[in-house]
């Protein structure tokens, strides 16, 4: 079977094709980024990139695979969450596609596909999910057929946290230098701790008074922004590694998996390790060109909803920017 | 006084995990939690419990030592708070804070969590939600938020009482922000763990928590709008008020 997926959530368009008949399974994996001028992302500069680029990248990738519309079995598109206008644009050239070639259409939740591709890649059997992006901080488990939320924040993303703050303080953009995110950078100056905001209420974090209390500490502690950095970067990645720990506890699951954009940082990726030795666990990392958002996850998660009978008719195929990943029924595993 | 003259020698002995554990004696691990290890031991001839908030290797040592103090205390008068409001919970019998110690009084029995697994809905476990709303909103009356009151964290002992356990996220706190996410955090173990009868169970709790606390009302409302917080919901409320997009 083989599967075109697009993916247009929020800063990246991306077209992947996947294939369950051979090893190898990615076909093709094109990619379009925008990366704004200043500031964040602006959802109408993105979707307007999409929309100039979105039908190139969808012909290059059959290009790249090699194939051609007529050898795919279906079109899974991303239709959430995400920001409207980007997500209209992969909605709108989905549809056309299912409608104008006669192709089953498959609803896929980006949450979703940032899990199943990690399972995918990383060989994870049942873990905890630590996702981690500019959009989402949450720690999911998959029990009685849904991923459950076990605990998220209560306010802004992690990846948000440490972009506003490097913007505000002028460390960005670039935002990732290297590899590595300013702010991951800037902390590697760091040698003292400041006093700033660890919020764990329960199973939940939050980080807006943590990002104020940055912000305002880096402005006036003049000559020690690398502690600034340093605690900051601790205090946020500390917090979410105890709200992981307390999923573990409550589902008594043997694996930790980290995915989303925010896993390509080596701090975090050695905290994890360091975690999981703690725990017991076995731990797994989804490598950075499958961390970050692309098409190839939701072809693949497509493929895995289509053989289970998933599919939707192009009309009822709208958006749903916040759909939640607790909402879907994973029918392909039981 | 015998006893009396062992504790303040012990005072000087308690300084770290290894003698601590030299004190207490028989211990068996019941638990590795998510922030502590938890045994059983006999503490002076006390069935007791000994909760050791150990180094974590993945926190900055300093954030670490700072967190593990502070809970530690913060957990102990918790306790106490909560004994005096009428809510049952194990006794604390001895502290050190350094090597984050705290001794309290075992309470034999099962997890509400695992009970109410096995029962399903019934009138019993109605009723044990109900008292679990009735102690948290006592809780709520004098200024104590619990921090984690989920079902794992509730034990029912042989004589069919229910305890609270694990004040180690405790805070002394009236803002009504911070009841509400009790009561979120109460109702998503519900969500999560106990969906066979969500809303049956929610509504017992709150028969329970209504009746204790006059203010449950506001604590409900909130309770409503930090949902709404959550990422990606479907209601979201915007400045127009309520809103679907």
């Amino acid at each position: 079977m083989i599967v075109l997926g697009i993916e247009s959530t929020a800063h990246t368009f991306g077209v992947g094709i996947v294939t369950d008949e051979e090893e190898r399974f990615v076909l093709a994996d094109v990619r379009v980024k925008y990366v704004p001028e200043k500031g964040g992302i602006h959802p109408r500069e993105a979707s307007r990139l999409f929309a100039e680029k979105g039908p190139e990248a969808v012909k290059k990738a059959f290009e790249e695979a090699g194939l051609t519309i007529k050898d795919v079995d279906a079109v899974a598109v991303a239709l959430g969450p995400g920001m409207g206008p980007c997500l209209r644009v992969g909605a709108t050239i989905a549809r056309m596609l299912a409608a104008y070639y006669d192709k089953p259409l498959v609803p896929v939740n980006h949450a979703v596909a940032h899990i199943e591709i990690g399972l995918k890649v990383t060989g994870a059997r049942d873990p905890v999910v630590v996702y981690l992006s500019g959009g989402n901080t949450a720690v999911l488990a998959f029990v009685s057929g849904r991923y459950r939320v076990f605990g998220e924040t209560l306010d802004i993303a992690l990846g948000n946290l440490l972009d506003t703050f490097a913007r505000e303080v002028g460390l960005a953009p670039p935002y990732v230098v290297s590899g590595k995110h300013v702010v991951d950078i800037c902390a590697e100056k760091g040698r003292d701790f400041v006093d700033l905001p660890y919020v764990v209420r329960g199973q939940d974090v939050a980080f807006s008074g943590l990002l104020t209390a940055a912000v305002k500490m880096y402005k006036s502690l003049k000559g020690r922004e690398g502690d600034v950095c340093l605690s900051l970067r601790e205090v946020a990645y500390g917090s979410v590694l105890e709200i992981a720990a307390r999923c573990l506890m409550q589902t008594g699951k043997r694996e930790v998996m980290l995915v989303g954009g925010v896993a390509a940082s080596p701090v975090l990726r050695e905290k994890l390790m360091a975690f999981a030795k703690y725990y017991g666990v076995e731990h797994y990392v989804v490598p950075p060109r499958y961390a970050v958002d692309n098409g190839v996850m939701i072809a693949w998660t497509g493929l895995l909803a289509f053989k289970h009978g998933v599919r939707i008719p192009v009309e009822e195929a709208i958006i749903r920017q916040r759909w939640r990943v607790d909402e879907v029924d994973i029918v392909w595993r039981r | 006084m015998e006893a009396l003259t062992r504790l303040s020698r012990l005072v000087e002995e308690v300084r770290t995990v290894d003698k601590v554990v030299k004190v207490l004696e028989r211990c068996e691990e019941l638990s590795v939690g998510a922030e502590a290890r938890v045994l059983r031991c006999r503490f002076l001839g006390i069935d007791a419990v000994a909760k050791l908030r150990l180094p974590k290797p993945f926190l900055d040592p300093r954030i670490d030592a700072k967190l593990r103090v502070s809970r530690t205390r913060k957990e102990a008068r918790a306790i106490l708070k909560a004994l005096e409001l009428g809510v049952r919970a194990p006794v604390p019998l001895w502290i050190d804070e350094e090597s984050g110690l705290l001794i309290m009084q075992f309470v034999e029995g099962i997890l509400l969590r695992d009970y109410v697994v096995e029962k399903g809905w019934c009138d019993d476990t109605c009723r044990y939600f109900e008292i679990l709303g009735e102690f948290l909103g006592k809780m709520h009356g004098g200024g104590l938020v619990h921090g984690d009151p989920t079902t794992s964290n509730a034990i029912i002992n042989p004589l069919g009482e229910l305890y609270v356990i694990d004040f180690g996220l405790a805070e002394f706190s009236n803002a009504l922000e911070d009841k509400a996410i009790d009561v979120h955090i109460a109702f998503r173990a519900i969500e999560s763990t106990h969906f066979v009868a969500e809303q049956e169970f929610k509504n017992c709790f709150l028969r329970g928590y209504s009746r204790t606390y006059d203010r449950w009302r506001d604590v409900v409302a909130r309770v409503r709008e930090i949902r709404t917080m959550g990422r990606y919901v479907e209601r979201r409320r915007t400045v127009w008020g309520e809103d679907r997009e």
